[in-house]
């Protein structure tokens, strides 16, 4: 293939990834809905290890506050919906151990599998999310704030499906509208190279 | 400051990699030199010269005199620029540009555009290191080295403890780092990632220097090489390209050698391999296996690994053509004495330099079982053959079985899915070589039979060093295993190169289409924001809490002072963060107790103490700074008397550092205010 051919090639496929980012942006803004926000409150879940009438307030946490009194605390509720993503806002004055999140489909035992990894989206406000883009049926749902005994959580509710509202590409989107194009080209390029025969 | 500094050593590197690709001393006389026209391959230049600058710092720190190596390196490089430019400019511009030309290739573009790429992206991201043995080692070596001008093995006083690890790395980030004020992360990485693109520029080489549509295809299996390998399971996050750890490093080595050693007998393809490209071959394969042995341990049997490919593949190359010959039987020992050579060197040299500097015997390798290198070795395949077989053998053993099928290694999926997908490379490399197809036949003996040999390697580990827990558990197995895959797959890859290069009709579309399969199967179960790319400060939010918690601590210290550190619950993650944080400020370790439990609470690491007992515990141990972590409710119940200000200083302001003094007739711990700079 010709050069001067190749550089019009390869600018029409970057006019098309361009076209396809902004589809994708607009697609995005567009379908925003489906899952429903959802919060789930503290008081509504099953407590394991954890009070929450400590004699006094310590170290910023109010008397208020959720106490773990084993290195097992959790909180269980039962959910039965859709979960494409999940935001838990919490703060603990044992930040050693990260908060962990177990799930069940069915009645079924907890498992060291069916775990959703948290990201640690916002560490200063304690912001933990997830996002999946399939979503997972979720039957229960359960929270280890922390695996320490003693330790003061302050635990907002936990928030399912929480609307996002990011209309940016991801840096990965834009990695690959920047590459593929190029390596189009390429591609093209030696498949006429062979269909001509030419080294 | 921190920028120029990687600019320097990259320049350095240049310069010594011209010096080598012009030849000034083959320039002498004025005028146009008819070249013979089998040019040598200038790819592996800047592999073999950063091995090179890496032996000779490394040699200098042994000695005690570190800063005199980077001193020699640097003075090479004015050296080399200047000698090159001044006979250039005395050939005249045709001589020049017919040089030069030598030296604008698609593997020179990879090797410097795609380390200085990196680097650049390095300097805004400004990553920190966030894994354990980055901590317990890998970053805070790196950082000894920095801080101190010297090995790890002279420094007296620092908080790290495996300081008989091998130097290599920690003394490539120095390389990087020698003009910057203070231990740059990110120089560090950036150094690892320069040898990185040195290895991918040598195996780009392998294309030839016309082929620069292949080169970027090429280019990319590479670069994706390290990711495809280090993705075990989705939603992992992916450390490659920031991490201090050896064991991608290792890999990337170990195929780093055979490439080198492939691009320098490249010439036996044609015809018979001339005597100077034999001994360049040979020369620079030596170096990337001596640098290897000085990685870390295992990086004696890779070096083995790669003597034995280069041997296979000298055998089908050259030997075959001539076996009659004594000259060819003298070559094919040449090979084996030489290389097998190199790594007992390094083997041995750091085994030397240890028994000197630490008093410490390289060949007990300290495990559970307390054997030599050599008796477990013996052991193992008297077990493996079944004679005296202990339990604990034949459950690892099992279990080393099971690994195979049943854990995931790469996103081409198990051990077993993962050979396939590298056996498929091997064979597509075996269908369009043109001139030696036994090439490929012998990677494929060679490297097949170093993982079984790897493999039982691993397994006499998992048998005799590890913990009897660890051990059964196959703990880091992936991260163990993925050296030899991540080698196995860019060895093959290297073996698709050549074979691409010996004109195949379908050549160029295959190695398309190599390269965007692994393309497609990496972004089917990798997500950018998951690698190196995708990260930000959140990834290191603690890191950095702990450097200022640390930073308060060292603000004070004097010298004489010995800190210990309260950080309930932790599991040694935080203790070894703040080894690291510190460096060189001393910090107490009883192994295992550096946590406070009190009675009654359930802890992984119990150290009793009571409320009579934390200065007693102090000054016993010759504890004068505490430095606090995490606390709990009933630690500041029991301990807030002995505080004057009642730990008010550390719950409401953050101050973290206290001293112990004796203050109205009993000990109390005094918040340590930061003395005025």
């Amino acid at each position: 293939m010709k050069n001067k051919m190749f550089v019009r090639l390869l600018a029409v496929l970057y006019v098309l990834a361009f076209v396809a980012g902004v589809g994708l942006l607009g697609f995005r803004a567009l379908s925003r809905k489906g899952c429903a926000e959802q919060d789930l409150a503290v008081q509504d879940a099953q407590w394991n290890s954890i009070i929450d009438n400590h004699p006094v307030a310590w170290a910023g946490y109010d008397a208020e506050s959720l106490v773990t009194t084993d290195s097992d605390p959790y909180l269980v509720w039962k959910v039965d919906s859709k979960v494409r993503g999940l935001q838990v806002k919490i703060r603990s004055s044992q930040p050693v151990r990260d908060p962990m999140v177990y799930y069940t489909t069915t009645e079924q035992p907890w498992s060291a599998s069916q775990t959703i990894p948290l990201v640690e989206s916002d560490p200063e406000q304690g912001i933990y999310t997830f996002a999946l883009s399939g979503g997972i049926s979720v039957h229960t749902l359960r929270l280890d704030p922390t695996s320490c005994a003693g330790a003061f959580v302050e635990l907002d509710a936990v928030t399912l499906n929480p609307a996002v509202r990011t209309f940016a590409l991801t840096a990965g989107e834009l990695l690959l509208l920047l590459i593929l194009p190029l390596l189009a080209a390429l591609t093209v390029q030696e498949i006429a190279a062979l269909k001509k025969g030419q080294k | 400051m921190a920028f120029a500094s990687f600019l320097m050593m990259w320049l350095a590197v240049i310069s010594l990699c011209l010096l080598f690709a012009v030849r000034p001393w083959t320039l002498k006389k004025a005028g146009l030199i008819q070249e013979n026209t089998a040019e040598p391959s200038t790819a592996s230049l800047p592999l073999v010269v950063l091995c090179g600058m890496i032996l000779t710092a490394c040699t200098a720190g042994c000695f005690g005199l570190l800063q005199i190596g980077v001193g020699i390196i640097l003075a090479a490089a004015l050296g080399a620029l200047l000698w090159t430019g001044y006979a250039l400019y005395q050939a005249g511009p045709d001589a020049a540009k017919q040089r030069m030309r030598g030296c604008l290739t698609p593997a020179w573009c990879v090797a410097f555009g795609g380390s200085l790429l990196l680097a650049l992206f390095l300097a805004w991201q400004q990553p920190m290191p966030t894994q354990w043995d980055e901590f317990s080692f890998w970053a805070t070596a790196a950082k000894v080295v920095k801080n101190n001008d010297a090995l790890y093995t002279m420094v007296a006083q620092t908080n790290l403890e495996a300081r008989s690890y091998p130097a290599a790395l920690p003394v490539l980030s120095y390389l990087f780092q020698w003009i910057a004020p203070a231990f740059t992360p990110w120089l560090m990485y950036a150094a690892y990632g320069t040898l990185y693109f040195a290895v991918f520029g040598a195996m780009v080489g392998l294309l030839g220097k016309e082929n620069v549509r292949g080169a970027v295809f090429a280019a990319l299996s590479c670069v994706l090489a390290p990711i495809a390998i280090e993705s075990w399971y989705p939603q992992q996050t992916l450390v490659a390209y920031t991490t201090a750890y050896a064991d991608l490093m290792l890999g990337l080595l170990t195929a780093g050698g055979c490439a080198v050693w492939m691009l320098a007998s490249r010439g036996n393809t044609n015809g018979s391999l001339t005597g100077h490209d034999y001994g360049v071959a040979l020369f620079q394969t030596a170096l990337v296996i001596l640098t290897l042995g000085l990685t870390k341990d295992v990086g004696l049997p890779l070096g083995l690994v790669v003597m034995f490919v280069c041997l296979l593949d000298h055998f089908a190359c050259d030997f075959l053509r001539n076996p009659k010959d004594a000259k060819a039987w003298a070559r094919l020992f040449g090979v084996l004495l030489v290389l097998t050579a190199a790594a007992a060197i390094s083997y041995l040299g750091w085994a030397a330099h240890m028994g000197t500097a630490l008093g410490i015997d390289r060949s007990d390798t300290g495990g559970s079982a307390q054997m030599g290198t050599i008796e477990m070795v013996i052991c193992g395949i008297q077990e493996l053959l079944g004679i005296n077989r202990s339990e604990k053998f034949a459950a690892v053993l099992s279990a080393m079985l099971g690994a195979f099928r049943g854990v995931r290694v790469s996103v081409f999926g198990n051990g077993l899915r993962t050979i396939l997908a590298i056996g498929l490379i091997l064979v597509l490399a075996f269908w369009l070589e043109q001139k030696n197809k036994r090439r490929v036949v012998c990677y494929g003996l060679a490297s097949g039979l170093g993982f079984v040999g790897y493999y039982f390697f691993q397994l006499i580990c998992y048998v005799y060093v590890f913990s009897e827990a660890d051990g059964l558990g196959l703990v880091s197995y992936e991260r163990y295993m993925s050296t030899y895959y991540l080698f196995w797959l860019l060895g093959a890859l290297c073996v698709l190169f050549c074979a691409v290069r010996s004109g195949h009709r379908f050549a160029g579309v295959s190695l398309v289409a190599v390269s965007l399969a692994v393309l497609l199967l990496c972004s089917r179960s990798v997500q950018i924001h998951n690698t190196f790319l995708g990260r930000n400060e959140t990834a290191w939010y603690t890191e950095s809490l702990i450097q200022a918690r640390a930073d308060q601590a060292s603000a004070v210290a004097q010298p004489g002072d010995k800190v210990l550190l309260i950080s309930q619950w932790d599991d040694s993650a935080r203790w070894y963060r703040y080894a690291y944080a510190l460096e060189s400020v001393p910090l107490y370790h009883a192994r295992g107790d550096n946590t406070i439990v009190l009675p009654g609470t359930d802890g992984n690491y119990p150290l009793t103490l009571s409320a009579d007992t934390i200065d007693d515990f102090m000054q016993k141990n010759g504890c004068t700074l505490l430095l606090l972590d995490v606390v709990d409710y009933d630690f500041w119940n029991e301990f807030r008397r002995l505080f004057t200000d009642e730990m008010e200083g550390f719950l409401q302001n953050g101050q973290a550092v206290y001293r112990l003094e004796a203050a109205d007739g009993m000990a109390r711990f005094v918040p340590e205010k930061e003395a005025a700079r």
